[in-house]
């Protein structure tokens, strides 16, 4: 009766496997023989589009996008979208030059642990670059669409651009408010009055990325906690005041991430603006 | 003020390895009547009167039960197996035994249906947490659970002014409905782990209902009206915050212009999914996209948009797990009242008071004060 599993002895196979790989791991580290592929360093740099012709293809599809965007709102001639598209292809390019720099670095001394925990300086800002956008305010793209386009083109675009922005802040807004709802929950009342204080203190972002909130909530935390006092009762404000606590002091690591930018508060100008202003 | 009347006989859930999965599979997959055991909830004051009508109503639902269900009375009970859940220790275990009352209205089958999507009658598969995995996960997400029954009933108070009596029996019956909410998030957490998803993961919702019901018994017809009215505008305003921040999320992707935007948030609206309101959903904006209705949006969009959007994943296979909102627990003050009688609220206000004196120059009571101060900084658990 002692009937033995018919796959039992499959099951023995898995430990075997893992000690061999763990001996084999232990042996390479013993040495410093790290041994890092590039394809790790393709999923360090390039994350969610996993290698780089994915991430290249990606970022060819954002270009088109944008200049199509760009030229249903300023109707663009065929030598503006032939400009618009050359610009956004030299900053995919600027952006795999950099890459290519790394990867060299990073082949050279990618046996050495030591080494490659230095060489992810250089990928961090490649990670945030894909994140925020290739296409922000120091692009070729937006530089060349400033100079392109003549004036009456540009305040179309801005007007558009702005309207968008504010989309994406009222969508950030709520989700703080709604965060709070779900800790300590507010009236009617007071999400209407919470929403006009963020709206009235905090600033769309310039760059979008996946730490959009941890942003927002960093602008939250800066306004005068009296205001938000004024609305929320003491229990409310005890869970909010938590919330924020976590992004005091978060203000290095965002712009390490590329989250937040040393010169928020600048406006984009158009040529003859940037001579008046310098 | 709550008393266990009776425990119902109803099928227990197996827990061994295969059987489980698919009592598990079943149980998420159709209303699960998780809670079957019935409480009894007494208002102050109305104990004697409700007597015979409280028989009554507790009878009813048993006598519903038992035509329903062909198994032996509780005294032919066949003792369980080992290796069974013991449902009735499972109860005990999460301190539903504490919640005991003299005579009061049978509320356990109004939470019952409300934790079971009010579909009942024997047909629905029974369903509780293995005892060791209900401990596990009260200890671990008690507190969180406690802090959410907490700022619902500060809610409720805020809104509704209810007296010291209302807010106590709300409070009491807040016990049994954060021990169902518990008992119904730890059955759903286990379903999680074998790959079972819920729509709705926010904890808060399946409280403020329980407390609903509970308003409609301890307060006013206009009282309840208030809380009522705030609870449907908070769904809303979630559910818009969720349709907003999906519609933000394919904006900046897409690049929609702004026709684009209004079609594609009014086809969210009518297509919309309690799972896109997730804390990981709203919070991970550029990151994740939720399993949104593809067929109606594409024909909005252009032919780039569409290979764009085809080209982005969406995150049809996550599950977030459940929401006790984000925060870490806290030691939340508790609620004073005018009233207070000499107690713990009364002793705060005199160490207050001490800490005053002491700092009047010349004070000849500093060391009680500074004892005082300490005994008033102490976290609410160390007293």
């Amino acid at each position: 009766m002692n009937k033995q599993h018919p796959t039992s002895w499959r099951s023995g196979l898995l430990p075997a496997a893992i000690l061999i790989l763990c001996v084999t791991h232990f042996d390479s580290v013993a040495y410093g023989q790290v041994g890092w592929t590039d394809q790790q360093l393709d999923q360090w740099v390039f994350q969610q589009y996993g290698n780089a012709s994915t991430a290249r293809a990606r970022l060819k599809e954002s270009l088109k996008l944008y200049t199509e965007d760009v030229d249903q709102i300023c109707s663009l001639s065929d030598a503006q979208k032939q400009k618009l598209q050359l610009a956004g292809q030299g900053d995919v390019e600027r952006f795999f030059r950099k890459y290519t720099e790394v990867k060299t670095k990073f082949q050279a001394i990618r046996n050495d642990q030591q080494k490659v925990n230095k060489v992810f300086q250089d990928i961090r800002p490649l990670q945030a670059k894909l994140r925020t956008g290739l296409y922000d305010r120091d692009s070729l793209l937006q530089k060349c669409l400033v100079n392109t386009i003549n004036r009456k083109q540009f305040l179309q675009y801005m007007k558009v651009d702005k309207d968008r922005q504010r989309f994406h802040h009222e969508a950030r807004i709520g989700v703080i408010i709604s965060l709070l709802d779900q800790a300590a929950p507010v009236t009617t009342e007071q999400r209407r009055e919470l929403s006009e204080l963020l709206r009235r203190e905090t600033k769309p972002l310039e760059k979008s990325s996946q730490y959009d909130h941890y942003a927002m909530m960093y602008q939250a935390a800066k306004i005068d906690e009296g205001k938000f006092q004024q609305i929320l009762d003491d229990i409310q404000w005890q869970v909010f005041n938590q919330q924020l606590g976590q992004m005091r002091g978060m203000e290095q690591w965002l712009k390490q991430n590329g989250i937040l930018s040393d010169d928020d508060d600048s406006e984009i100008l158009l040529p003859d603006e940037q001579v008046a202003a310098e | 003020m709550i008393r266990k009347v009776q425990p119902p006989q109803r099928a227990t859930a197996v827990c061994t390895s295969g059987l489980l999965a698919v009592s598990l599979t079943l149980v998420m997959t159709q209303p699960c009547d998780a809670f079957p055991v019935d409480f009894v909830l007494t208002p102050p004051g109305e104990a004697k009167q409700a007597k015979p009508e409280i028989q009554a109503a507790k009878e009813a639902p048993v006598n519903a039960r038992k035509a329903d269900d062909p198994k032996p009375a509780a005294g032919n009970k066949k003792p369980l197996k080992r290796g069974f859940v013991r449902q009735k220790a499972a109860i005990v275990a999460v301190g539903a035994a504490e919640a005991a009352a003299e005579v009061g209205v049978v509320l356990g089958d109004l939470i019952n249906d409300l934790f079971s999507g009010g579909n009942r009658g024997g047909k629905a598969v029974v369903a509780k947490p293995a005892v060791k995995a209900l401990k596990n996960f009260e200890a671990q997400y008690g507190r969180h659970f406690d802090q959410v029954v907490k700022t619902e009933l500060h809610f409720i108070r805020t809104i509704c002014e209810p007296t010291r009596q209302q807010y106590d029996a709300m409070a009491t019956d807040g016990k049994l409905i954060r021990t169902k909410t518990i008992e119904k998030f730890a059955l759903q957490r286990q379903g999680i782990n074998r790959g079972i998803q819920s729509k709705d993961s926010n904890a808060r919702n399946p409280i403020a209902e329980g407390l609903l019901l509970s308003a409609k018994r301890h307060l006013s017809a206009d009282q309840t009206a208030i809380y009522e009215r705030e609870l449907i505008a908070r769904k809303e305003a979630a559910k818009k915050v969720a349709i907003l921040v999906t519609a933000e999320k394919l904006d900046r992707r897409l690049i929609l212009d702004i026709p684009q935007r209004a079609q594609i948030t009014k086809v969210l609206t009518e297509n919309w999914n309690p799972s896109w309101g997730a804390p990981q959903m709203l919070i991970r904006g550029g990151q994740f996209l939720p399993d949104i209705p593809d067929l109606k949006i594409t024909p909005i969009l252009t032919a780039t948009q569409k290979k764009v959007l085809k080209n982005t994943t969406q995150q049809s296979n996550v599950f977030w797990g459940f929401n006790v909102g984000r925060n870490q627990v806290i030691v939340l003050r508790d609620e004073e009242w005018d009233e207070e009688p000499k107690g713990e609220a009364s002793d705060k206000a005199e160490a207050t008071n001490k800490v005053a004196d002491a700092d009047k120059p010349g004070g000849d009571n500093a060391v009680e004060a500074v004892d005082a101060k300490q005994a008033e900084t102490a976290p609410e658990g160390s007293k």
